[in-house]
């Protein structure tokens, strides 16, 4: 050694690397203790039958029935079966939105219907139901804010099919996330935080369908 | 990582540039970066949100009044207030719609100031800061987005709303041109105040025709 | 990184010595650069490149024992004295210099320098003492620079000179160091005497590259800038494409794309089949007329665009009543005139005023009937050119 290390050589140590190491602890271990990292709760969807309401989000949603409904076909065909189910829809939002559709395979369903998930016994068909509100005179396929509409779902059931003695549907709820800068408006929640995780179920409807309609 | 420091004797004299940076100095440079990152994000924050970005600019007046947008004027010429409207519908029958609440129908009138244009779906703004679409249950060629609004002369036709009773009061009608495909920023746009306080509406409300009929425009 | 390699720094010039005294072939700089708190070679041989965590031992390593370090014949070093520029200045050329502290700052720095790659491990050699201090004067044969005795840090004051912001708060000690060093040494190299570092001075300040900087910040923002609103402006000409107009004579014939193009207009008051018009209001019944004037012009029988614009700006719409274009491509002859006929209400005051402007396609419609294949496969080889070419008939 030439000549002694200077005094200051202590001060010269590198500390980025530990420093920073301790932020990232620190912060992982805020995040841990604020329950960042727990899994979300695993509530089991409700149970609700027909008659009772469920609070979406947007909308305020009463089930209030399923039913088959048979039309004759006035050239003396086998007529055609259609299973209904009629919802009461408020929407709580401040914007008209539509009763859209939901989803079927891969096409995803969009407003209102989009959180009809899944229907059990799965009706088949080469198009999705019909959804509107036909009711008013007129049909319509809106939802205005602060009003209720009888929405009907309206499946046919493919040729020879009898319709289900009970139908289960799995329902999802929307929320308006809150995001940075971008308002996403109101989407369904997820089962999850992924960004391809399923809607989730939020309750589950058993309605008897009531059988015998004609149309 | 760097942590050079003044003690660094190598560094000062292996530089050109004996600019071995202070510890007030080094913080204050941190100091300035964080600075300018924390600004950054900031002003990401004040940018326009999507909403805002595809707004309209709104110019806005009153019944009657005619109220001159970039591309257009229009003006409501009258209000109306009824429990159902009969129109005929696509097959030419007549059908009457009804609605838990009210309709609300503008009579409206347009011209355009160079081009050409069509209205998109009006809206009405409640006084409780909803949104309301035209209704759909009266046919759009009955209704102000079926005709070409064009210079030099003014185009008349309806507007047809759906609301609760309640949300009268405060209403404004607002009518923009309609957005092409490729969606255009800062379309011009009306806002139009129906006049409605707590009074006139409930007035309207009482004295609400039964059904309005639309005259078929032909 | 505290623990810089010196290789690294063996090429950098002194900070103040006037560059050109450099060339890249000559040895690296005088000791007088590695003062207080530093060994030389340390890297090579120092496990921990701690600045001050050197052992204070000589590098074990027989790199660092080969011949004698000082052309200059002067004294043997002693053992425990670093052996300063041990290597051979000839031996390192200056790629093996950049090498060595690319390697080191890899990994782990290998015990045995990688400089002299024929060292082969030997016996340790032991040197005698060799005066380090005060220095020994230089003969006169060795060539500046080729000393790299290492120097201890000597306390005193900075010789006088002239100081930049943030060299002497930032760097006393290396200040102190090289000055006292430069004034130490006297005619170790020529331009560190105390009367060169003198005349030197004013010590070129460092250069703050402020025209640099200002550069670099105009370039940042107008790119910044520049691509958002380029990007703009070529989204709204892809609405909106720059039209080019070709103004064809009141009656005259137009020619675009191998089609002739001529326009009649006619006013009228009322239009069989149509609804009444206000009183200040007219309808042009408008004849536009096509001549494909070859097969080039024939595959270029898309519909046109038909607009009717008064000089100021204000337009009209217009409507394709029927056309007269045989339905079959092979009905469709070269030479023959082909009608549109349209309508369009004006006010009546503009309507010996407005032109007509036709906007020919310039879709290309193949010849034959198209199978799906053919269509994808035809899809993207050509160029789809914008439509902006307008012919403006005057009337």
């Amino acid at each position: 050694m030439t000549s002694p290390p200077g005094g200051e050589t202590g001060k010269r140590r590198p500390i980025a690397v530990p420093v920073a190491a301790l932020v990232i602890a620190t912060g992982l271990g805020i995040t841990a203790a604020l329950g960042g990292f727990a899994e979300a709760s695993e509530a089991p969807p409700q149970q609700l039958g027909p008659g009772s309401s469920l609070d979406q989000g947007e909308f305020t949603t009463k089930f209030t029935e399923a039913r088959s409904l048979f039309q004759r076909d006035p050239f003396g065909g086998e007529g055609k079966r259609f299973l209904e189910i009629e919802l009461e829809v408020t929407n709580k939002s401040d914007e008209t939105t539509g009763v859209g559709a939901p989803g079927r395979g891969k096409t995803p369903g969009f407003m209102f219907a989009q959180s009809l998930l899944k229907m059990d016994p799965e009706i088949g068909g080469d198009l999705g139901p019909t959804v509107s509100v036909p009711d008013e005179g007129v049909p319509s396929r809106q939802l205005h804010p602060g009003m209720t509409s009888t929405v009907v779902v309206r499946y046919e059931l493919p040729a020879g099919d009898r319709p289900p003695k009970q139908i289960k549907l799995d329902v999802g709820v929307f929320e308006e996330p809150e995001t940075f800068n971008i308002d996403l408006g109101w989407v369904l929640v997820k089962d999850g935080d992924a960004d391809d995780a399923p809607p989730k179920v939020a309750a589950q409807v058993t309605l008897p369908v009531n059988q015998g309609g004609t149309l | 990582m760097s942590t050079v420091t003044p003690a660094r004797p190598e560094t000062a004299a292996g530089r050109r540039a004996p600019a071995a940076p202070g510890r007030w100095r080094r913080a204050g440079v941190l100091a300035a970066g964080a600075a300018l990152a924390v600004a950054a994000v900031g002003l990401q924050t004040t940018g326009l949100d999507r909403e805002a970005r595809t707004a309209h600019l709104t110019w806005t007046g009153g019944v009657g009044d005619q109220v001159s947008a970039s591309r257009f004027s229009a003006r409501v010429k009258a209000v109306h207030v009824a429990k159902a409207v009969e129109s005929a519908g696509l097959d030419g029958k007549v059908e009457q719609a009804t609605t838990s609440g009210v309709f609300v129908i503008a009579e409206v009138e347009a011209t355009a100031n160079r081009e050409p244009q069509k209205f998109g779906t009006p809206a009405l703004l409640t006084g409780d800061g909803r949104r309301y679409a035209a209704t759909d249950k009266v046919d759009a060629s009955h209704t102000i987005t079926n005709p070409f609004i064009q210079v030099g002369w003014w185009v008349g036709s309806v507007a047809v709303f759906e609301v609760p009773a309640a949300a009268l009061p405060g209403s404004r009608l607002v009518l923009a041109p309609r957005n092409g495909f490729i969606g255009e920023a800062l379309l011009p746009e009306v806002e139009i105040d129906l006049g409605f306080d707590e009074a006139t509406a409930g007035r309207l409300i009482s004295n609400a025709k039964d059904v309005y009929q639309l005259a078929s425009k032909k | 990184m505290t623990g810089t390699p010196h290789p690294e720094n063996e090429g950098r010039p002194d900070w103040f010595t006037p560059q050109e005294n450099r060339s890249p072939a000559e040895p690296r700089p005088p000791a007088e650069t590695w003062p207080a708190g530093e060994t030389w070679p340390p890297a090579e041989s120092s496990p921990s490149p701690t600045p001050g965590a050197h052992s204070g031992r000589p590098p074990a390593s027989g790199a660092h024992t080969g011949p004698p370090p000082v052309p200059g014949g002067r004294p043997p070093m002693p053992e425990n004295r670093p052996p300063a520029p041990a290597r051979p200045a000839p031996a390192r050329t200056p790629g093996r210099r950049r090498e060595a502290p690319r390697r080191r700052s890899g990994g782990t720095p290998p015990p045995q320098a990688p400089v002299d790659a024929g060292w082969t491990p030997g016996p340790r050699r032991t040197f005698s003492d060799e005066q380090v201090w005060p220095p020994v004067p230089k003969p006169a044969g060795e060539p500046p620079g080729a000393s790299t005795q290492p120097f201890p840090a000597v306390p005193g004051p900075p010789l006088p000179r002239p100081v930049t912001p943030g060299v002497l708060g930032a760097g006393s000690g290396a200040a102190t160091g090289t000055g006292t060093a430069a004034e130490a040494v006297p005619g170790d190299r020529a331009p560190a005497t105390p009367g060169e570092a003198a005349a030197a001075a004013p010590v070129p300040p460092p250069r703050r590259r402020t025209a640099l900087r200002v550069g670099g910040a105009v370039l940042a923002v107008a790119v910044a800038m520049g691509i958002p609103t380029w990007h703009g402006y070529v989204f709204y000409r892809s609405g909106n494409p720059a039209y080019q107009v070709h103004t064809v004579a009141a009656g005259g014939t137009g020619t675009l794309m191998n089609v002739a193009w001529k326009v009649g207009v006619e006013q009228t008051d009322s239009l069989p089949g149509a609804r009444p018009i206000k009183a200040d209001q007219r309808w042009l019944k408008i004849k536009v007329t096509r001549t494909s004037l070859n097969t080039e012009g024939v595959i270029r029988r898309g519909d046109p665009e038909i607009k009717v614009k008064h000089p100021d700006g204000r337009a009209w719409q217009t409507e394709v009543v029927d056309r007269s274009l045989p339905v079959e491509v092979k009905d469709h002859k070269v030479g023959v005139g082909y009608d549109y006929n349209v309508v369009s209400l004006v006010p009546e005051q503009v309507a010996g005023e407005v032109e007509v402007e036709v906007l020919p396609s310039t879709i290309r419609v193949p010849l034959e009937e198209e199978s799906v294949e053919d269509l994808f496969k035809r899809a993207g080889t050509e160029k789809t050119e914008p439509q902006d070419q307008v012919l403006l008939f005057r009337r």
